[in-house]
């Protein structure tokens, strides 16, 4: 290992755990705050703990279900496997639990400023992390070998990939679905206590199990148990889980020696094609530009529509959008300041939305080209240019996803014309943006020779274009306060003279500011992509 | 039209290519020969602008393609060992994509690409994905596409593998002719066979270093040997100590 790689390593390492602490800081404050509420403080902390729980199983199901197909039936390294002299058991085990670290390594990154945020409110030791540790585990096989066994049966039922595909994509709008609906059983009723008309009936609401019959209510009964000191009940829960995992770990094994070696034969089969277009139409649904680049833009959008990872991923995509919008039409706004912060957090949330797409879709656009990048670095074509494309074609379509969130959710806060347009405007700008660190990033830390896309994503550049992105988001929102204090002031004081209009001179700043950020981004991505040996 | 001046290409520890000084005129089909790791594969992307030169130059038509990598690359035709293309395109695609990146107009594509789709016999799967192509049919696309743009250099790396003997046939009838009309053409192989019959000249690849460089006739007298290129091969290469001894 070379001192550079070591060195970048430590870089990334550096920046994640300074990242985790924030979060870390957040999550504090806000448990502590929680705790303070008379009478049900504690309930509403354990409540939250469910809800965290309930939201990391379902996510880790889907993230499973749909890592499996590619870890267990796509991976390029299964040609070889299938064909040494090992069992397929043994196979199935080890693409298993690459499928169990791909798809829960950032959800439990993501939770784990949280649980240890609730250490620290209850001041819990070492022992704590320790029974935490051993909880979690079962958790997150059982979880993800839910997901692994419903891509196997999906294999089994349907092999070929003309209905693989249809499939994937009814398990993951059905996926989504259920996500909003769970969404829709309106959880934030737990901070609106005026609904209830007696307190008992809102401290029974925070008593009641969520989701009884799941792991994460489990879980959430261990910690509690382990709070409370009640022994016997941290150990029955505890075993529950671990029982549950062995047990579908060796009901998996069984399915595996039946459908899996079937499966992965059968998903080998290619596409086939009816439809034959006339020579010299192939990018007719491009606009008019020069060939070269109608036709990249041509080859890439093809490439997308016929990639089902990438259907099912604009799925997730579609049901973040939907679950951010219906949160947003379920917020109380019971006071013009609760109002007005949520507008200007409003932002901050559907940036981070845009960043969690450019992560899936931007960040890997370079990358993707993959095993045939020798055909674009070998043409008369210019890195800059290509960068460029690889740029637009993302900033497009994220643009495009943050107006409509911007404008849907300004249209749901019924907010005032000051932040419409401050939304719609930051946030068409920051899409922008976004997409240009992404398509940078990606072009800076290219991985074209890996097995599956989870791998991009999940690579050190990705990581470092989340936190990037966060840093990104926080630094506009504190910039944009600037400007959005001194107007809820004078809306309070004086409604009259309060300007309908942003200031021409932040928005001139911003404009520079973020020209700069894409600039920078584009040009060292370009430059590091034209040097680097193909 | 290709000429290297101590090119140098090193990774790490490794030199891979040694001070490379070749030449390659116009109308002659060169052929590189080397055991394993030699450097043939790295002389073909340093030519092509895929790799960068730890020293020395590579130069394209008189044009050093680290300075002008556009113009070197319009000359230019590539096909490299392993055949990967965009496995969700279909094969007219493929075409249609390279055509427009090598700015050739769409007339000429609208005539020439069912032309080379034929030659190669794909015409049958011109609309069918990549990814149910055989290794063989991707090396073929891959070569419809390098004609199609009509190179002056044509750079191919092992472009047999792969290929039935009626497709090697084919190739070596097609090369022939493309040296006929005066391009320049340098390749890689292991089909010593098809080297002795086809190439002009040939270089012998070893550490990274040409050790030997001329006609078959030039590499049989410096062999000492009558026998066929294999066994001249054979005997240069062990004399360099870079055979195994027998078993």
């Amino acid at each position: 290992m070379s001192y550079s790689s070591v060195f970048k390593s430590l870089g990334f390492g550096l920046i994640t755990a300074l990242f985790l602490l924030l979060l870390n800081g957040g999550f504090v404050r806000l448990l502590a705050e929680v705790r303070q509420v008379q009478l049900i403080g504690d309930l509403l902390i354990m409540k939250l703990v469910s809800l965290a729980f309930l939201s990391t199983f379902l996510m880790l199901v889907f993230s499973a279900t749909l890592t499996t197909l590619t870890t267990l039936f796509l991976s390029k390294d299964l040609s070889i496997f299938m064909h040494a002299p090992l069992s397929f058991r043994s196979v199935f085990m080890f693409k298993s639990l690459q499928t169990v670290v791909f798809s829960s390594w950032m959800v439990i990154l993501t939770l784990s400023p949280f649980l240890a945020a609730y250490r620290q409110i209850y001041r819990l030791g070492a022992s704590f992390v320790l029974f935490l540790t051993l909880t979690m585990v079962p958790f997150v096989l059982i979880a993800c070998g839910i997901g692994i066994a419903l891509g196997l049966l999906l294999m089994r039922w349907m092999p070929t990939r003309r209905a693989r595909d249809i499939l994937i994509f009814l398990a993951t709008l059905i996926g989504c679905g259920l996500y909003v609906l769970i969404r829709l059983m309106e959880p934030e009723k737990l901070i609106k206590a005026d609904n209830f008309e007696i307190l008992m009936q809102y401290i029974n609401l925070l008593e009641a199990p969520t989701a009884p019959y799941l792991p994460s209510w489990w879980l959430t009964s261990a910690v509690t148990a382990f709070l409370s000191g009640r022994t016997a009940e941290m150990i029955s829960t505890g075993a529950l889980l671990a029982v549950v995992a062995i047990a579908l770990g060796a009901l998996l094994l069984w399915a595996a020696e039946r459908f899996y070696y079937a499966g992965w034969t059968a998903s080998q089969e290619g596409q086939r094609r009816d439809k034959k277009t006339p020579l010299g139409n192939e990018w007719a649904f491009i606009p008019p530009l020069p060939p070269p680049i109608k036709a990249l833009l041509g080859k890439d959008s093809l490439l997308f529509f016929r990639d089902t990872n990438q259907w099912a991923q604009l799925m997730i995509v579609l049901a973040l959008m939907a679950f951010y919008l219906i949160s947003v039409s379920k917020i109380p706004m019971d006071t013009p300041y609760l109002k007005n912060l949520i507008s200007f957090l409003n932002i901050g949330m559907i940036s981070f939305v845009l960043s969690a797409i450019g992560l899936r879709f931007v960040f890997p656009a370079i990358s993707l080209e993959g095993r045939s990048w020798w055909v674009l670095r070998s043409a008369p074509i210019e890195t800059g240019r290509i960068v460029l494309i690889k740029f637009l074609t993302g900033a497009v379509p994220l643009a495009l996803c943050g107006l409509l969130m911007a404008g849907a959710s300004s249209f749901l806060l019924r907010v005032d014309r000051f932040f419409l347009l401050l939304n719609v405007s930051t946030v068409a700008v920051m899409s922008l943006t976004l997409a240009a660190l992404g398509t940078g990033l990606g072009a800076l830390f290219p991985r074209f020779h890996v097995e599956n896309i989870n791998q991009i994503e999940t690579s050190p550049g990705g990581m470092l274009y989340m936190v990037f992105s966060l840093f990104y988001i926080g630094l506009t929102l504190s910039l944009e306060a600037l400007i959005v204090r001194p107007y809820y002031f004078r809306l309070i004081q004086s409604p009259q003279s309060v300007p309908l209009t942003l200031p021409g001179s932040f928005w001139g700043l911003f404009l520079v500011f973020n020209g700069i950020l894409v600039a920078i981004s584009l040009f060292f991505g370009q430059r590091h992509l034209g040097r680097m040996d193909a | 039209m290709i000429e290297t001046v101590s090119l140098t290409k090193r990774f790490q520890s490794v030199t891979a290519v040694d001070g490379l000084n070749l030449t390659v005129t116009p109308g002659e089909i060169f052929g590189l020969l080397g055991p394993n790791g030699s450097g043939k594969t790295t002389t073909l992307k340093l030519l092509t602008g895929l790799l960068r030169p730890s020293s020395g130059c590579a130069l394209i038509g008189g044009i050093d393609i680290q300075k002008d990598p556009l113009n070197v690359k319009r000359m230019i035709g590539y096909v490299p060992d392993q055949p990967y293309v965009y496995p969700l395109l279909t094969g007219q695609e493929y075409l249609r994509l390279i055509g427009d990146l090598y700015h050739s107009p769409i007339e000429t594509q609208r005539r020439r690409i069912p032309e080379l789709l034929s030659l190669f016999d794909l015409q049958d799967r011109a609309h069918e994905l990549v990814e149910t192509y055989s290794h063989g049919m991707r090396q073929k696309l891959v070569l419809a596409g390098v004609l199609l743009h009509e190179p002056k250099v044509i750079l191919m790396d092992e472009p047999m593998v792969g290929l039935d003997p009626k497709s090697i046939r084919l190739l070596k009838s097609v090369l022939g002719r493309l040296a006929q009309d005066g391009v320049t053409l340098l390749l890689s192989t292991h089909i010593l066979e098809f080297a002795e019959k086809l190439c002009h000249r040939i270089g012998i690849l070893q550490n990274g270093r040409l050790t030997y460089i001329g006609t078959p006739d030039d590499l049989q007298k410096k062999a000492c040997l009558q026998g066929s290129l294999e066994d001249v091969f054979l005997k240069l290469t062990a004399e360099s100590g870079d055979v195994a001894p027998s078993l």
